[in-house]
């Protein structure tokens, strides 16, 4: 294997596949990256085995192939601290690869490429195209409601549906839900995959606002996301996601419609003298306005009024403000629907200005 | 036969009910293989667990050739996990189960299968085999739990009767003898081979401990006709390992019994039962990594098996 690339090509990919790349390796092999030269194109792969990240560059000058395994930390400090512009060589001898750059040469020791334990493609896969900044927004909308370490393992992870041609994802801690769709018409079958909590942050890390179309493929074990520099491959958690739809609350007369930033400053103003444990909010719902209440065990209260039309029966129902304050950032600004179910006292949050249904949110109650 | 399974003849019988299991898709999800120290569990769950993640078996037996059993010959296959003391003797903590649980709530990263290995299950403090407890009962799909012990017996029983058992025998003494020969341990008495495998007996052979057999046997005599004072006797147990001193000292006693009963002395091998209780007590906390004053519980234990 021999190769040179320019610098500046090297380090973007690089730190890309170098971050995932855990500290805390189980295997000694893990601390080093993949790197792959075929048909003059170089690849490199980092894993930490839950996700797996490869990094393409084209190679424009003449290159030999081959594959070897480099630690990842090191070459990562290597290129960063060559100079600016400079081109790096590298050319594997036996078991070590020798990287030169202007006028540095080091040796690095290398571990054989067979024993990298890399993905395996997964069969029966589904695939479709999407923009990255779309599927950004899916994962940005829903994300912080992913459950943490939670015995329920299935909801450690965000769900990922494909229906009849539209693209949802759905992340509860089995104290609110989060769920965000968008149309996509050129899926047609159903599928539902887990996708973990880390593979959801990588993608996010990953993916830019833009237009570019990445390729997804949901395979029977592993999601693939695909674009022309990179692929980011995650295991999926293995279970059944509970149904999401049992928790939506049903249409009812009992709604308001509030300035999201009106009600998120009150909503902070509030919660400054609610108690640091619980966080409890209490809001009550009149004919012609809202109330928002909140004490803490230091009997200090703050209390807040929003004006509102509202028609159904007043009522009172205690909130953790930290999710309220967690929907409203994600909500774009103008107008917020929130709706009271017509049996269960959940609330349902979404856009009064966008179309319905692109971002949901429940909230559940807490006695006070 | 595959080639680490045929390297241990004894082990031929067992390895042909996995094989029968895996064929007729009977493989129970969670399965205790228990027996004695040095009858090649280990090797066994391993080449278990290869057939089980290899790409192309052939009638359950792992193909030797695919990138999975290379990953694995070498330990680095993704799909399979060890949970096992991070030190020898050490136990089993509670974190270290809730890392291989969350590893367990993935899927397999090869597309097969997933084999989580647990060994010694004696190991596991109690919380952490709660812990357990949910998974070993519904796992997800395509996963094998294989756990491993010496004593079942020492088990927590909920976790016990969630497994099917399989008993690694141990091999006649003349079949380990012959065993031994071929990997040139040649000076074995028999009455070592009825307490421990002969890997074990081999691995002491590498370390050159195999001659405190005979010391531990010499000395113990000596002791008993009193012409080795207690605490001496203590002092040169302390100097070997615990499981070596603790092996060495059943064996002895077990050959004692033997010879009581040859020579129709009921009565003293009933003693000598009950003097062999104390020993496998000992040897049962040692098992499950108790942290104990050693030269104390030699001390305590030669005053119970003074004459």
């Amino acid at each position: 294997m021999k190769f040179t690339i320019q610098r500046e090509l090297l380090l973007k990919p690089l730190q890309m596949v170098v971050g995932v790349v855990e500290r805390r390796q189980t295997l000694p092999i893990l601390a080093n990256i993949l790197v792959t030269v075929k048909n003059q194109q170089l690849s490199l792969l980092g894993t930490d085995l839950e996700v797996e990240m490869i990094g393409r560059i084209a190679l424009s000058q003449p290159a030999e192939s081959g594959q070897v395994t480099i630690p990842a930390k090191k070459l990562l400090d290597i290129c960063r601290s060559v100079p600016e512009q400079a081109l790096v060589q590298f050319i594997l001898e036996e078991n070590r690869v020798v990287v030169k750059a202007g006028r540095s040469r080091f040796v690095l020791q290398t571990l054989p490429a067979i024993d990298f334990p890399f993905f395996e493609e997964s069969p029966s896969a589904h695939a479709f195209e999407v923009s990255q900044g779309e599927l950004r927004y899916l994962l940005e909308q829903t994300h912080f409601a992913i459950a943490s370490q939670d015995v329920r393992y299935y909801l450690n992870g965000m769900l990922l549906e494909l229906s009849e041609q539209q693209l949802r994802t759905v992340a509860t801690d089995g104290h609110r839900m989060a769920m965000c769709t968008i149309r996509l018409p050129q899926i047609n079958d159903f599928q539902q995959v887990i996708v973990p909590r880390k593979g959801v942050n990588e993608l996010l890390r990953l993916l830019e606002a833009n237009d570019d179309l990445v390729k997804v493929t949901l395979g029977q074990h592993h999601v693939r996301v695909e674009s022309s520099d990179f692929t980011l491959t995650s295991k999926l958690i293995d279970g059944k996601y509970p149904d999401y739809h049992k928790v939506l609350p049903k249409p009812s007369n009992r709604l308001v419609n509030l300035n999201r930033d009106d009600f998120k400053q009150a909503l902070s103003r509030v919660a400054i003298l609610s108690s640091e444990k619980f966080r409890g909010v209490l809001i009550k719902w009149s004919e012609d306005a809202l109330v928002l209440e909140a004490s803490n065990p230091e009997h200090e209260e703050a209390e807040e009024r929003l004006e509102v039309s509202y028609l159904g029966a007043s009522l009172a129902l205690g909130f953790n403000v930290v999710y309220l304050l967690d929907v409203l950032n994600s909500l774009p600004p103008g107008d917020v629907r929130m709706v009271l179910g017509e049996n269960d006292n959940s609330i349902l949050l979404e856009s009064a200005v966008l179309a319905q249904g692109i971002s949901l949110y429940v909230v559940m109650p807490v006695l006070l | 036969m595959s080639s680490t399974i045929s390297n241990y003849p004894w082990q031929a019988p067992l390895w042909h009910d996995f094989q029968q299991a895996v064929t007729l898709n009977r493989l129970p999800h969670a399965l205790l293989l228990h027996g004695l120290a040095g009858t090649g569990k280990g090797v066994f769950a391993k080449a278990m667990a290869q057939a089980l993640l290899c790409e192309q078996p052939l009638e359950a037996m792992a193909c030797q050739q695919c990138r999975s059993c290379h990953l694995l010959k070498i330990d680095h296959h993704p799909d399979a996990y060890y949970l096992q003391p991070t030190e020898v003797g050490k136990g089993i903590k509670i974190d270290a189960v809730r890392d291989a649980l969350a590893w367990l709530a993935l899927s397999p990263q090869q597309n097969r299968a997933k084999v989580l290995i647990i060994a010694p299950l004696e190991q596991l403090n109690n919380a952490a085999a709660n812990a357990l407890l949910k998974n070993l009962e519904e796992p997800t799909a395509n996963t094998t739990l294989i756990l491993i012990a010496e004593q079942p017996a020492l088990v927590l029983a909920t976790l016990r009767s969630r497994c099917q058992l399989w008993l690694m025998p141990l091999p006649t003494p003349a079949e380990s003898q012959v065993w031994l020969a071929t990997q040139g341990v040649t000076k074995i008495e028999e009455a070592w081979l009825t307490q421990q495998g002969p890997l074990q007996l081999l691995a002491r052979h590498q370390a050159g401990t195999l001659d405190q057999q005979q010391l531990i046997e010499q000395q113990l005599d000596a002791f008993l006709t009193q012409k080795l004072a207690l605490l001496k006797f203590s002092k040169s147990l302390q100097s070997l390992t615990t499981s070596d001193a603790l092996n060495g000292l059943q064996v002895a006693w077990q050959r004692h019994i033997t010879l009581a009963l040859q020579s129709h002395q009921q009565a003293l091998a009933q003693q000598y039962c009950e003097q062999l209780n104390a020993i496998m007590h000992l040897k049962a906390l040692a098992l499950a990594g108790a942290n104990l004053n050693w030269p104390l519980q030699w001390d305590a234990l030669l005053c119970q098996l003074k004459p």
